[in-house]
């Protein structure tokens, strides 16, 4: 078909959190630029299981670009060379027939390799899991959270905020591995809104700490976070987050 | 958990370096300012210095001024530290330049390099005109300075210098206000901005200084 291309891929291959990784060559001919990447790894697979190969391991699961567990960092970039997608939503239509493409494993010390592309993401659920939630009675009568007026900036806020999916782009993007913009993302979500601010200070409190027991790195500002995150979450949640975590360390909670 | 210390947090040690980097970010505008009184003359500078080496200031002021600075330089060393542990295992074919600036993934070079000028030039003047004397020769502290920048290479080695601390104040300065938590949306281009010229004042300052003791004086 005409349009197809030929790629080189280099990919990094390890065979368990143990081994010691390399990048290993890969030729794929006939690429359709109308595949996505994943489905271009896909059809590898298919092509190494068929060699009797290893086929290469990476995490995916809705391939809609909203549920956060597809990661790689293609050409030295999370999620690839364009801003605002998840790699499952980006096409290789993006790429050039002859491209060599390096295909790396998110790195930090926070998300260990389990095998080849996959990394162990938990960190970021147990820094949600330290205080990323409202503590709400469901069994009684919940009153609808409508009911309660915000106002309508904080809302626009609050709902950017939370439109981060956790897929940790911004620690492996970040050049101190450091997750400061998803932990602010989740702060902000809440501390924006009357039902988050009741468990503020503690909140914030447990989640830094949290964030620094799992050995990220410490934010200094360099902005990658911001330009490869695929939702496109704010660096003013990070300065949010300091701001609340100024006042939690300082004002004793009421 | 709740009861982690806020000086030994990743967000407390950037307040740290905010802080002090605020308080060194108005001492450079105070030097650089009184730089400028060596366009008055030798009078009009050795009045300056006389002023500068009054007790109150070489004993009460210059020790917080240190301090300053000592706690920048440790706390910048130790995160830079901590963040290169954070990924012990690189990238084969980074490409970190893509989504940020050289100037802010460079700091503790910059610093450095800041530290080094600092230690050089306080080696040129600040030992001789407040702890040793002047030398033999030399008739005051306005010609001291002046006879330095008469030497190419030292106004040459001082530009390069200056340029560099431009560098790395342009993060600093926006840096400051975001690690605070300060950087509001609606401030923030505006800080941005003030971060560019308060560069450019402070390194085009700095060198029309050393420029015209070089050419002028």
């Amino acid at each position: 078909m005409s349009g197809n291309m030929n790629l080189t891929l280099k990919i990094w291959r390890q065979a368990n959190a143990q081994a010691k990784g390399e990048l290993k060559e890969y030729k794929m001919t006939g690429v359709s630029p109308d595949m996505s990447f994943l489905e271009m790894l896909d059809v590898l697979n298919e092509q190494l299981v068929e060699k009797k190969e290893e086929p290469v391991v990476f995490d995916h699961d809705c391939r809609e670009g909203i549920c956060g567990a597809c990661s790689l960092v293609i050409n030295g970039r999370p999620h690839g060379p364009v801003r605002r997608v998840t790699t499952c939503q980006l096409h290789m239509r993006k790429f050039k027939d002859g491209d060599t493409i390096y295909i790396e494993p998110y790195r930090a010390k926070a998300f260990p390799v389990i095998k080849d592309l996959m990394v162990d993401r938990k960190a970021y659920d147990r820094i949600q899991a330290a205080g990323g939630f409202i503590s709400v009675n469901t069994s009684g009568n919940p009153t609808d959270a409508n009911s309660i007026l915000i106002k309508k900036e904080n809302a626009d806020r609050a709902f950017a905020a939370a439109s981060c999916i956790g897929c940790g782009a911004c620690a492996a993007a970040c050049p101190n591995a450091s997750a400061m913009l998803f932990v602010s993302a989740k702060v902000s979500q809440f501390a924006l809104l009357p039902q988050g601010r009741v468990e503020a200070t503690r909140r914030v409190k447990n989640m830094v700490a949290q964030m620094d027991h799992e050995g990220f790195g410490n934010c200094s500002n360099t902005g990658a976070c911001e330009v490869e995150c695929p939702k496109g979450v704010s660096l003013e949640n990070i300065a949010r987050m300091n701001r609340e975590y100024l006042a939690a360390s300082f004002v004793p909670e009421s | 958990m709740s009861k982690a210390c806020f000086c030994s947090s990743s967000v407390g040690r950037k307040v740290f370096m905010a802080i002090t980097g605020a308080f060194l970010v108005i001492f450079m505008l105070l030097h650089m300012s009184l730089n400028l009184f060596v366009i008055g003359g030798a009078e009009s500078y050795n009045a300056m210095c006389h002023f500068m080496g009054l007790p109150f200031i070489k004993y009460g002021l210059q020790p917080v001024l240190a301090l300053g600075f000592i706690v920048h330089i440790i706390y910048g060393l130790y995160l830079a530290v901590k963040n290169s542990a954070a990924r012990p295992v690189n990238y084969k074919n980074a490409n970190y330049g893509a989504a940020s600036s050289w100037a802010s993934r460079y700091m503790w070079l910059t610093g450095l390099v800041v530290l080094g000028g600092i230690a050089l030039h306080m080696v040129n003047f600040w030992v001789k005109i407040q702890i040793t004397g002047l030398p033999e020769g030399v008739a005051d502290d306005y010609t001291l300075v002046v006879n330095l920048f008469k030497n190419d290479l030292y106004t040459i080695l001082y530009i390069v210098w200056f340029v560099i601390l431009g560098v790395h104040l342009a993060h600093g300065f926006w840096s400051m206000f975001q690690s605070s938590g300060q950087a509001y949306v609606k401030w923030l281009p505006c800080l941005q901005k003030l971060a560019l010229l308060y560069c450019a004042v402070i390194t085009l300052g700095f060198t029309f200084v050393a420029l015209w003791c070089r050419f002028i004086a």
